[in-house]
């Protein structure tokens, strides 16, 4: 087991120095990182508590000014400050988060694991973008004073002290987010290091950054409320503000997609086709109709803008990865001309528009995904791919439009909402179930064969599966190269007498981890073809032999080779259990704080919801 | 305690979970655990005034609601 002392670290410290070569540390954080991280902590903790304080018993101004300058000025003007401060301080820190979780993403695809929290620059702008979220709930819940009550639905704190729900909310969101932290560590010194962005613990990390903006929006709603109807928000404003609002829910349910963006999805390809169908159903509905005529577009407009600046910020300019996007503009465009016949009726406009997203939009995806993915869809996927973006679509449709009456005030009655609402959820759990559960073909083998190796690189490997049927019509069948400095997926091609090839050279030295890939129906596995050896893990090398034979095997066993043998099925499913629960607590909180502000009714100035009229009845 | 000699060109790494993850999360554990006792302690308070008689009901909403 781990050593659990200091004493134990720094002798533990010194034994891992003892190894010939420095080994990447499996686990563990640098000393002096430790320090600046406590000490930025401790920082960030007295200027929330002494902030708060001092505002709460009127021995500082700032945050008050600061509050009252976004009640003044900018989209959110004629907004309580509470509403506009926090507001803008989450929607930075959410860009923080996204611009750092990319930067992560393609940093331990191209270089493998971290050695400690603080070793990968790209981890501080997720802590303070996650830390940001946090705080930007807690500035909501602290800002309005006793002679403000933040509007009806407000959560009592004390006697003389009411939070907004949304402030609430949103500290909850980044406080799950943060959360995620000790309990990925807790997971990783149980299950090893490894490196998926689909672990449990950092769907939590994204998870709750990314459902951080359904608070923004209940948020939005309070302050209206508390205005009564005379906010000075005007139409425009309102227009811009909740289109960034809801471009940054399209990138938040968007992020669960990073993987596929890369080309290194460790799951079954019909999950993306859900995902993109998921998200798009459910803030574009939200967009459409909460935002206004148009309002779909704009949030992808949005949603270009950032998560594609955010991929060449990256790419290009970080020299890392570049990561894709999927091609929203389709889903919106539909969504927008169902607005035109179906807008008054929310909940079926909700339903029709998934099956529309499912449908028509996977259509869309699928030639989309041909020339912009690393991993294009196939023939092979289409059925299931087809069901389970109908699944995401409906589930994302439902839970989207019971969000835009929740936020318009005009939920229908509970028993209905919450059935709803559950069958969103069970909609969901059978999608991923379904994407979740693979099997690896048996008895398989891998006949590989490489081309002259000049510089550590094969200049081609040509492959024969055995039985051939493996690779009948594969969705993907491909040579994945990763951890190297790089990124390397070279999709294989026939080359006529039953045996595959690659199209460009292959690296087979040095940190690189090279294998082949293969995916059809519901079967996925692997071949190594070359791995370094790991001292840290006690890994041996397996090397590119000019001919080899190997054995298709779990994916699990070569791309997470840091997993810790021998754990017990049981523990991990345990901890998948707690994961889980934690995040129905998140979705069930934002749903019961929608519910809970739209009880006061219709909002006096909101957009008139129907499609064809959008004017917007605010006065000045 | 102990003091090991660290050889020269060796960095040492913590690996303790508390220590790893702490500055992560602390700081949000921390304000949570001010404003929990924060709600705990008026409620208290506010129990201690009913009982003395004084009718102390001025809101009654959403009483410990709390989503974090």
């Amino acid at each position: 087991m781990v050593a659990h002392s200091p004493v134990a670290a720094v002798v533990q410290g010194v034994l891992q120095a003892a190894a010939p070569v420095e080994p990447k540390a499996a686990g563990g954080a640098a000393l002096d990182q430790i320090a600046i991280a406590t000490g930025g902590a401790a920082v960030l903790t007295a200027v929330l508590l002494i902030g708060g304080w001092a505002h709460r018993t009127g021995r500082t101004q700032v945050l008050a000014k600061a509050a009252a300058s976004f009640e003044r000025y900018r989209p959110t003007r004629g907004l309580p400050g509470w509403v506009g401060l926090p507001t803008y301080a989450a929607m930075v820190s959410l860009i923080t988060a996204l611009l750092g979780m990319y930067w992560d993403i393609s940093l331990h695809i191209s270089q493998g694991r971290d050695e400690g929290p603080l070793a990968n620059i790209a981890h501080y702008p997720i802590l303070i973008g996650l830390f940001g979220i946090f705080a930007s709930g807690v500035l909501a819940m602290v800002l309005p004073l006793g002679r403000e009550k933040p509007g009806p639905a407000a959560i009592r704190i004390t006697r003389d002290w009411y939070a907004p729900v949304g402030g609430v909310l949103l500290a909850g969101a980044g406080f799950y987010a943060l959360l995620g932290f000790p309990l990925d560590d807790v997971w990783h010194r149980i299950f090893g290091q490894d490196v998926t962005l689909w672990g449990p613990t950092h769907l939590m990390l994204i998870g709750g950054a990314g459902l951080s903006l359904v608070a923004l929006a209940v948020l939005d709603r309070e302050g209206r409320l508390a205005r009564g109807g005379s906010t000075g928000q005007t139409p425009t404003r309102q227009y811009l503000y909740r289109g960034m609002m809801m471009g940054g829910f399209l990138i938040g349910l968007s992020v669960f997609q990073a993987e596929w963006d890369f080309g290194v999805p460790q799951f079954r390809m019909v999950h993306q086709p859900y995902l993109i169908a998921a998200a798009a159903a459910c803030a574009l509905v939200v967009a459409r109709l909460w935002v206004g005529r148009y309002g779909a577009l704009f949030a992808v407009g949005f949603y270009l803008l950032v998560r594609g600046g955010v991929a060449v910020v990256v790419g290009p300019a970080l020299g890392e990865l570049f990561a894709t996007v999927p091609f929203y503009l389709g889903e919106a465009v539909l969504i927008e001309l169902l607005a035109l016949v179906l807008a008054r009726r929310v909940l079926a406009f909700g339903v029709v528009a998934g099956v529309l997203v499912g449908t028509v939009g996977f259509a869309i995806q699928y030639a989309w995904s041909q020339v912009a993915f690393p991993l294009p869809w196939t023939p092979d996927m289409l059925g299931e791919g087809l069901v389970s973006a109908l699944l995401g679509g409906v589930a994302g449709g439902i839970a989207g439009a019971l969000m835009v009456l929740g936020l318009w005030g005009r939920l229908p009655r509970p028993a209905v909402s919450r059935s709803l609402l559950a069958a969103s959820l069970v909609l969901v759990a059978v999608a991923v179930g379904n994407a979740l559960s693979y099997t690896v073909p048996q008895g398989a083998n891998a006949q590989v064969t490489l081309g002259p190796v000049r510089d550590g690189t094969a200049e081609s490997l040509s492959v024969r599966m055995d039985p051939p049927s493996v690779v009948d019509e594969p969705t993907w069948f491909t040579v994945t190269a990763w951890q190297g400095g790089d990124l390397h997926v070279d999709r294989l091609v026939p080359a006529g007498d039953g045996s595959w090839r690659t199209t460009e050279p292959v690296p087979v030295s040095g940190d690189w981890k090279t294998l082949l890939r293969v995916h059809e129906g519901r079967a996925m596995g692997g071949v190594e073809i070359y791995l370094p050896a790991d001292p840290a893990l006690g890994a041996a090398l397996v090397p590119a032999d000019p001919s080899l034979i190997r054995p298709v095997i779990p994916e699990h066993d070569i791309l997470q080779r840091e997993l810790k043998p021998g754990v017990p099925v049981w523990l991990f499913t345990a901890g998948s259990v707690v994961v889980l629960a934690l995040t129905l607590a998140l979705v069930l909180a934002l749903a019961w704080g929608v519910g809970r502000t739209a009880r006061y009714g219709p909002d006096p100035v909101r957009s008139v919801s129907a499609g064809d009229d959008e004017r917007t009845v605010a006065q000045a | 305690m102990t003091a090991v000699p660290v050889p020269a060109g060796v960095r040492l790494l913590a690996d303790h979970s508390i220590i790893d993850t702490a500055p992560f999360f602390l700081p949000a554990f921390l304000v949570v655990g001010v404003l929990v006792a924060i709600v705990v302690r008026d409620r208290r308070r506010q129990r201690r005034e009913d009982e003395a008689g004084q009718a102390g009901q001025e809101h009654g909403d959403g009483e410990g609601d709390r989503a974090a």
